[in-house]
This record gives C-alpha cells, structure tokens and sequence, in this order.
C-alpha cells in the first residue's frame, strides 16, 4: 500500500482521532482542533482510499433521540498500518489526545 | 413530528445544509445530507442537555455547517461517475470519428477566441490593471479646469507657486507631487555618451506613488534641480540623480556600490543618490530622475502635480478644496479673468485616457469577428444535426429524455468551446505578439500588457459561453423530432427541415451584416489614412536625413556658446559634395524633439491683439527652407548677413501671411514675436506652409527667425535642436559622416533619433495606420468566415435538394436555370444580411468620427464599394455549389432516394 505516503498531517491526526474512540466527524473536529471544511473532504479521501470506513448507527439509538442516525467512522486493517507508520513520522501525535472520549460514549450507542 | 419541523425553520445550520445539498451529486445526496444533520441535531441535542445552547455555541454550529460546502466541493469528482462523465467520453468520440469537421470547427471558433483574447489582454493591461503602485484609486493628477473650447483645453500643467500652495494647505491630499514629463537627456561619464529619458521631480514624487527607492534615499526637498527655461544659466545645476532599475542593470552592469558615485546628466556631475525597483518608470519611462526645480513665476505652467488622497476622502471633497485654495491667490495671478476651478482626475484615467476610446473599438469589433465565428460554428453544428437525427432518435426510443439529448449535444459543444478556447490562447501568444511589435509605442502602459490570470480566466469563460452560445440552437433544434418519422428510412432529412433552414439562413444573414460593418469601418479607416498620406505636407521629405542633438547647461552655458557650436558643425557639414543644403530648426516639422513654442504675436500699429495672431515660432539656420524645400514664395530667404547686430528679421508661412494681412503685402510689415525683450522685427520673406504637429492639421502658420537673431536670453530655445540635410545621396548613408562630423566637434554629444524624413512621418501616422490595419485584419477574417458560412449552407442547400433538382432537369430545366435558383437561393439570405449590415454601419461606424481624416463616417462610396465587394464574394461562394447543383445527373438524382 502505497497510500501510507501520501498520508498528510491532517489525515494522520483524523486517524489517529479515529483510533482514540473519537469516531464521529464532530467529534474528530474538536479533539483535533480541524475545522469541518477539512475534516469532512478528509474523511472521504481516507475512506475512498480504504483507510477508514464507515457505517451508520442503530436506527434505535436515533429514534429514541428523536434525530436522524449518525454516521461513525472505523481504521480499517489498511488504515490501522498506515496510522502505525504515520506514527513513527509524526511522533507526538499519539500524545496528541487522551485515549478515553469524555463527552461521547459510542460503545452504548454502537451496534 | 410537525412540531420538530417547525423548529427545524429556526435552524440556519440545518438550512445551509440543505442548501449545499444541491450541489452534491445526486447518488451521494441522501446519505451525505443525513450525516451532516444527524451531527449537528446530535451536538445540538447535546448542547441543551448540558444547558450551554447559546448564542455563541449556535454561531459555532452555523460555522461547522459551512464547512459542509467543502465536503460537498470535494465530492464534485464524483460526478465522474454521473451521466456527465458519459456525455463527456461520447463527445470526445464524436469529435475523434469525424477529425475532419472537429478540425474545422475548432480552428474557427479558435481564430474567433485568439483574436478576442489578445485584444482583450491589452484593454486588461491598459485599461483595467490598476496601477502598480499601493492603493492605487487614491492616486489623482490635479491641473486647472479649463472650458471646452478656451486655449487652454487640454493644457494640464500647473506653475511652481500653484504647486507650492497647494502643497502647503491642501488636508484632503495625504502626499502631493510635481514632475515634468520625462524628456530626453544626455548622459555622460565612464563609457559611451547615453541617451536617456529624463523625469524631473520633486522628492515626493516616490513617497505620493508609494514606491521607496531599492537602493539610497530619494531627494531631499533642499535638492533642487537647475531651473528649466532659466535665462540666468548660472544658476546652480543638479546634483542629485535617481537610476531607474532598467539603467541600472544596463548601462551600469547592476553595480551594488553605485550610491555615491558621480554621472554626467546634462553636463552636470549629480551623484548617484538612489536606484528605483524594477518596473518603476513614472513618468513616460523615465530613465533617470533629476529634482525639479520650482520656478517661482507664476507664468510658467510646466508642472504636472499629482495628488494621494487622504484615505476616506472622496476626489469630489479634495476639488472643493483645492479650488477654495486656488481661488484665494487667484486675484494675484495677472490675466486671469476667470475664476480658477481644480480638476482632479483618476491617475490611471489620466494615463490612458488617450487610448480608451480606440480600445473599446477594437473590442467591439474583434467581438463581431467572435461572433461571425459562432454562427459559423452553429451551422456547421446543424448541418451535422441533421445527419444525426437518426442517432437522437434511437437514443430516444431507448429511453433518452429530451432534457438527457439537449444535455448530450451540449456537453459537446462545450468541448468544441473548450478545445478551441485553448487552441485560441495560444493564438493569442502569437496575434499579441504582433500586435506589440506593430503598435505605436505612444500607447501608455504597454508593459503592462500580457497574458495574466485575469485573462486566462476571460478565455476560460468565453470558451465556455462560446460553446453554450454556439451549441444551443442546435441542440434544442435537433432534439425536436418526430420518433417514428424520423426512425423510418429516408424520413430524417423531411423532418424539422424548414426550421432548420429558417435557423441556418438567419445565422448567415447575421453573418453577413456583422461582416459588412466591419469591412465598412476597416474601409473608412483605410480611405482616411490614404488621405492622410496624400496631404501636402508643405515640404519635400525625399532626401532629407534629420537627427537631433541636446547641448548640456554645464558645457554651454550661454547663448553665444551655442550659436558657435552650431556655426562650426552648419560649416563643417556644408563642405560634403553629396550636402545640397545642410539646416537646423528647433522643431522639426512633424518631428518629436526640441522646444515646438505656440504663441501670440504682436502687429506694429495694433492697439489689441489681433485675432489670429497666433503662431508656431521657430528659429532656422539660413538653409532650411532650401533642406526641406519649403517654396519661397515672396521676399528673400536669411543669408549670412542676417546676424545678432544686424536689424530683426522674419519670415512667415503663407497661412499667417493671410491671416494677419488678407488683402495686402506683408514684406515690410513688422511683428513682435511675443516673447519678453523682443523688439519689433521686419518680415522679409514669405514661406509656403508646413505641417508642424499633425499630418492632419488644417492650418500651420509659422514665424521663422534667424537662429543668429535668437536673443541671449532665450537659450533654451536652441538648446535641443535637430539637424535636417538634404543630400545627393540616400540620405540614409549620410549618417555616419554627419556622426563624425560632429563628433570632431564635441565628441560628449550624443546625436539621437537620426532618420530620414520619411520614417519621421511614417511615425507620425504611426497610430492611424495601426487602427487600419488592425481592423483590416479583424473584417478580412470576418469576410472570410462569412463567405464559407454562405458556402457551407448552400452547398448542403444543393445536397438536401438533390433530389429536387434532378425533377426539374428531368422536367427539362437547363443547367442555366439550376444555376439561378441556387444563387437566388443564397443571394437572398445575404441581401437581407446586407440590408440590416449597411443599417448597422450607419449607425455605429459614428465611433469612428475622431479617427478618420477628410472622409465622412457615413462615406457613400466606401459604403457602396464595401457592399459590392461582399455581394461578389457571396455569389462566388453561391457559386460553387451552384456549379455542382447544375451537374446533377436527373437518373442518378432520382435514383438516390
């Protein structure tokens, strides 16, 4: 995989956001400081290029809420290689955030 | 669930989103608008759980709402995928299965695009960029008002004192600055003498443009320059000059110590104080600066000020305020009856005001030309339309919307646009190129000139409307069919037929009119400058070498100083065999350089001025009249007898003569020539009329002294002189003598701008010959457009009524007859184009009227000529299908159904 290269500093934060449990474009946008304008086309291009993928959550979750269903994201095998390998580029980035969301609790609302 | 609609209407995010929505293709759409909801109502939600939904927190959810349109712009690639994507890989086969009629269309509507790009880059670069300099539109020149009509129309200088005033109270202004025009000066020390563009300024110029010197300082304000039209040349010189990067770079290899070292401008030493960043060459491409000196008369207007506006200050508050200024020391200014009124105009606009007007026509024309192009483009497109229609028709029967075919054809059309915008531009390299090289260098700002983003994106958007514009028509017309007429054999060409043609003869009419204007404006411009080459000029041009020559103040200070060097050099010059007559003048007729001095005169035994008494003053040496042949025509020429000591003389041109003395002899009579000092002089001799400033001039009257007679105090009169010989030989080949000679005798002077008389002239008519040729060009490119848009209809005319024809041949009509109902057939669209053509020219060749000499913009015979040339073209490009038409076998004809 050759894509692990072309990884840019943003995407390797929005992996690496993904990968400490912030799983939703919202919320990768406040624990990374990126504004929605790059979060968003980032998460597509890591998704077209196979590196995250996403999927809805319960339609239950969101009924009860009375909102539409959220989309989350999740590193794939692929994705997971290129984060470690971004990792020993961008060596502060895991210290970046902490490991445990404080406001979202997705394994609840996951399915 | 009402309930949460209606709250929904409260909510700008969720709006932003929808709209954005649009724009996401449509197969991501759903699912990309329920994310971006389902987040925000989430975070929304969360919000108001933990009672923190404010204002602020609500301003937060619009802004990450607006990054939705990047999510969505990122997205557009996707479309690749959507019908487009197909449209767009069926065009490119389409225009590949038939290169021949790709290639045609292309190049056309390329011709069309190059042509309209280049124009269009010089306006942008004239006329649109703004000036390089910080904060441009508060850049203003400021010069009197003056009435429409009065003498000082167009006079836009301003005296030292104005200046001074102006200076000192004026609040509006933040920075305020005055030069001359930049004239030619010698430069002189270390290697060969140079002859370089002189601006002189005060050290505020740099600081009122907002440009810094790269190198050193600018002037400071008790630098000041010796004083123009002084008479006391002891006076002290300049000592201070600012290079301009281009001088710098050449004439002093870029030398990074040039500050403080010594030039000679001028005969004066000035050091070195600055150098100007690149690109910096207020005003008039000025070489080198020299501070002005402020001449504290207040009846020497040499001064153009220009102002920087304080910001927030309109130009409409800084007039009010300058002219409360000028009014207040307006009683102390004699011979002014008229209360003083400022003027402020745009700096940009004051540059290119000349050349406005001229550009706006060229881009009307060259967009004419576009358009004869597109029509073009459009017929061809429908001709081929026709031969498609079997292909729309199947693509209709499976399933294909009208919305889908309109869409298909368009998409290719826009590819045609496309590929003929980019094949246009780099046209546009070229066509410009050779615009710049044949374009008068008065035109200001031409450095400005190229091909820049602005440009590129014009291209850009004119391909794209070009290729709407072009393919529309077609597209809606072929899209328009009968299913089942069409999808049956021999059924397409029947079907949409009169509408087509009715669409394909209204293009060619427009064709034809457009054309027709355009010959008719190219013909009048081309009637004008023809007349303008065979004015009379008064003079005899063949054989005659001018040059001119500037003596520096330093080297000759005075008068007497200057008489001597032009003695020796008359002298010397006069002993060549191949020299028929050897002169000077102090401007030459038509000519660029010297002190050309307009003014009144005074008759002896005239209680007031007289009117008319009105002239160019000049001063020759004895064999001018003899170098240029002017005729005398009474009287006698000056001699050598004519000297300081002797008795004033003149001579004037034939034109004053009858001015002044209608019905009488003026030999005899005497005038005073209107400067201070003078005394009355005796008209001697009587000299036909010479052009002196325009080749279209209508009246040139003249006052001619011996330059022996020129008073002591007038030096700078005879300062910049040039030379005019008449010789036996080409007086080409004369140059290098006259080189030498003078060089022997002062080898510091630079002799510039040496060339025949001729090339004096060819550059005076160098603006209107541009005009001609360029729009020459534009309407013969535009007739030969029309003409193949006549022939490309008519000939598929004669194809489509092939079998037609054959039935009347074998009904016994002859091929003279087949002939004639062709031609009548396409005669008739072009005589309908060049009725509304001939109306059209009638009302906008008007904006030619201050471009042409002596012809009327309505001319009858260039209209008439002008009309026949294009009825000849378009029965020639009748013709040809006719011809063919004429041929056709009745067997074979009938046959081919």
């Amino acid at each position: 995989m050759d894509k692990k290269s072309y990884l840019s500093y943003s995407e390797a934060v929005i992996l690496q956001a993904i990968a400490s449990s912030y799983k939703y474009g919202f919320d990768i946008m406040d624990i990374s400081g990126l504004p929605s304008g790059t979060v968003y086309p980032a998460l597509r291009r890591l998704e077209e290029t196979g590196l995250v993928e996403s999927r809805w959550e319960k339609e239950g979750v969101a009924q009860r809420a009375q909102r539409p269903a959220r989309k989350y994201y999740e590193l794939t095998r692929v994705g997971k290689e290129a984060l470690a390998e971004a990792l020993k580029r961008y060596r502060l980035l895991d210290r970046l955030m902490p490991r445990v969301p404080r406001s979202v609790k997705p394994s609840t609302e996951r399915g | 669930m009402s309930d949460r609609r209606s709250k929904n209407i409260l909510k700008p995010h969720l709006w932003l989103i929808r709209i954005i929505g649009v724009i996401v293709p449509r197969r991501l759409r759903a699912d990309w608008k329920q994310e971006w909801q389902a987040e925000l109502q989430y975070r929304e939600l969360l919000l108001a759980d933990w009672d923190k939904l404010n204002w602020k927190t609500k301003f937060d959810l619009v802004r990450r709402s607006l990054g939705a349109f990047w999510d969505a712009l990122w997205l557009q690639p996707q479309r690749l995928e959507d019908e487009m994507f197909q449209d767009l890989s069926y065009g490119v086969r389409m225009l590949f299965n038939r290169p021949g009629f790709s290639a045609v269309v292309i190049l056309v509507l390329a011709l069309g695009i190059g042509a309209t790009t280049a124009i269009f880059s010089v306006v942008n670069g004239v006329l649109l960029r703004p000036l390089p300099y910080p904060e441009p539109d508060n850049l203003m020149t400021v010069f009197f008002a003056s009435e429409k009509g009065s003498r000082t129309e167009g006079i836009n200088t301003v005296t030292g004192p104005d200046y001074v005033e102006w200076r000192n109270q004026c609040h509006s202004c933040a920075e305020m600055a005055a030069h001359t025009g930049a004239q030619p000066g010698n430069l002189t020390g270390g290697s060969e003498p140079d002859r370089v563009r002189v601006g002189r300024a005060t050290g505020s110029l740099f600081a009122t443009l907002g440009v810094q010197p790269m190198l050193g300082r600018a002037f400071l304000p008790d630098e000041t320059g010796r004083l123009l039209f002084n008479s006391n040349s002891a006076a002290t010189g300049n000592t201070a000059v600012i290079l301009s990067y281009g001088l710098w770079q050449r004439r002093f290899g870029a030398d990074p110590a040039i500050i403080g070292k010594t030039v000679k401008v001028e005969g004066d030493a000035c050091a070195v104080i600055g150098v100007m960043p690149e690109g910096f060459n207020y005003p008039d491409e000025a070489d080198i600066w020299l501070p002005v000196a402020l001449n504290p008369k207040r009846n020497n207007a040499y001064l153009h000020v220009i102002a920087r506006l304080q910001s927030g200050v309109t130009p409409a508050q800084a007039q009010a305020e300058l002219t409360t200024i000028a009014r207040r020391s307006a009683p102390e200014a004699p011979g002014n009856n008229q209360e003083p009124r400022v003027d402020l105009v745009p700096l940009q606009e004051h540059m290119v005001g000349n050349v406005r007007p001229s550009l706006l026509i060229f881009l009307g024309a060259v967009s004419f030309v576009l358009l004869i192009a597109c029509a073009n483009v459009a017929n061809l497109l429908l001709a081929r339309a026709a031969t498609r229609q079997k292909e729309m028709a199947i693509r209709a029967a499976l399933g294909a919307s009208r919305l889908r075919i309109v869409r298909q054809l368009l998409t290719e059309s826009l590819l045609i646009g496309l590929l003929g915008g980019g094949l246009g531009l780099l046209l546009a390299f070229g066509i410009l190129n050779l615009l710049l090289a044949a374009a008068p260098q008065e035109i200001p700002r031409l450095n400005a000139i190229g091909i820049d983003r602005w440009v590129l994106g014009f291209t850009l958007l004119l391909s794209a409307v070009t290729g709407i514009t072009f393919g529309l028509a077609p597209a809606l017309q072929s899209s328009k069919f009968d299913l089942n007429a069409s999808l049956k054999e021999g059924g397409a060409q029947m079907i949409g037929g009169t509408a087509r043609h009715r669409l394909r003869g209204m293009l060619v009419v427009a064709e034809v009119s457009m054309a027709l204007m355009l010959l008719i404006g190219a013909g009048l411009l081309l009637k004008s400058f023809a007349r303008l080459r065979e004015t009379r000029l008064g003079f005899n041009p063949d054989h005659v070498l001018s040059a001119s020559l500037t003596l520096p103040d330093a080297d000759y200070p005075t008068t007497a100083h200057v008489k001597a060097y032009y003695r020796q050099a008359l002298t010397r010059l006069a002993q060549h065999p191949e020299v028929q007559a050897a002169s000077i003048i102090n401007a030459l007729p038509l000519g660029k350089n010297g002190a050309r001095i307009q003014g009144d005169l005074t008759v002896e035994g005239d209680a007031e001025q007289r009117p008319g008494a009105f002239a160019t003053k000049l001063a020759i040496s004895h064999d001018y009249f003899r170098a240029l042949g002017i005729p005398l025509l009474k009287g006698r020429e000056f001699n050598e007898h004519d000297t300081a000591d002797s008795a004033g003389v003149l001579i004037i041109s034939e034109a004053l003569a009858r001015r002044l003395w209608p019905d009488g002899d003026a030999l005899g009579k005497r005038l005073n020539i209107g400067f201070s000092g003078e005394t009355w002089r005796e008209v001697v001799g009587v000299a036909g009329d010479a052009k002196q400033q325009e080749v279209g001039e209508r009246s040139s009257p003249a006052v001619y002294q011996p330059y022996s007679q020129v008073l002591g105090s007038r030096r700078w009169m005879l300062g910049d002189l040039t030379f005019a010989i008449r010789t036996t030989t080409e007086p080409q080949t004369f140059a290098a003598t006259l080189r030498s000679d003078l060089q022997a005798v002062d080898k510091q002077l630079p002799l510039y701008d040496v060339a025949p008389m001729e090339q004096v002239i060819a550059r005076k008519v160098a603006d209107p010959r541009f005009y001609m040729l360029l729009l020459s060009s534009f309407s013969a490119l535009a007739l030969i457009l029309a003409a193949a848009g006549i022939y490309g209809v008519i000939s598929y005319a004669v194809t489509e009524r092939t079998h037609e024809i054959g039935i009347r041949v074998a009904l016994g009509a002859r091929a003279g007859d087949v002939l004639k109902l062709v031609i009548a057939q396409g005669m008739k669209l072009v005589l309908a184009g060049l009725a509304i053509g001939l109306a059209g020219a009638f009302a906008l060749t008007r904006v030619l009227t201050g471009f042409v000499y002596q012809v009327s913009v309505t001319d009858p015979i260039t209209f008439t000529v002008l009309s026949l040339l294009l009825v000849a073209v378009a029965v020639l490009a009748c013709y040809l299908p006719a011809r063919r038409a004429a041929k056709v076998d009745p067997m074979v004809a009938l046959r081919c159904e």
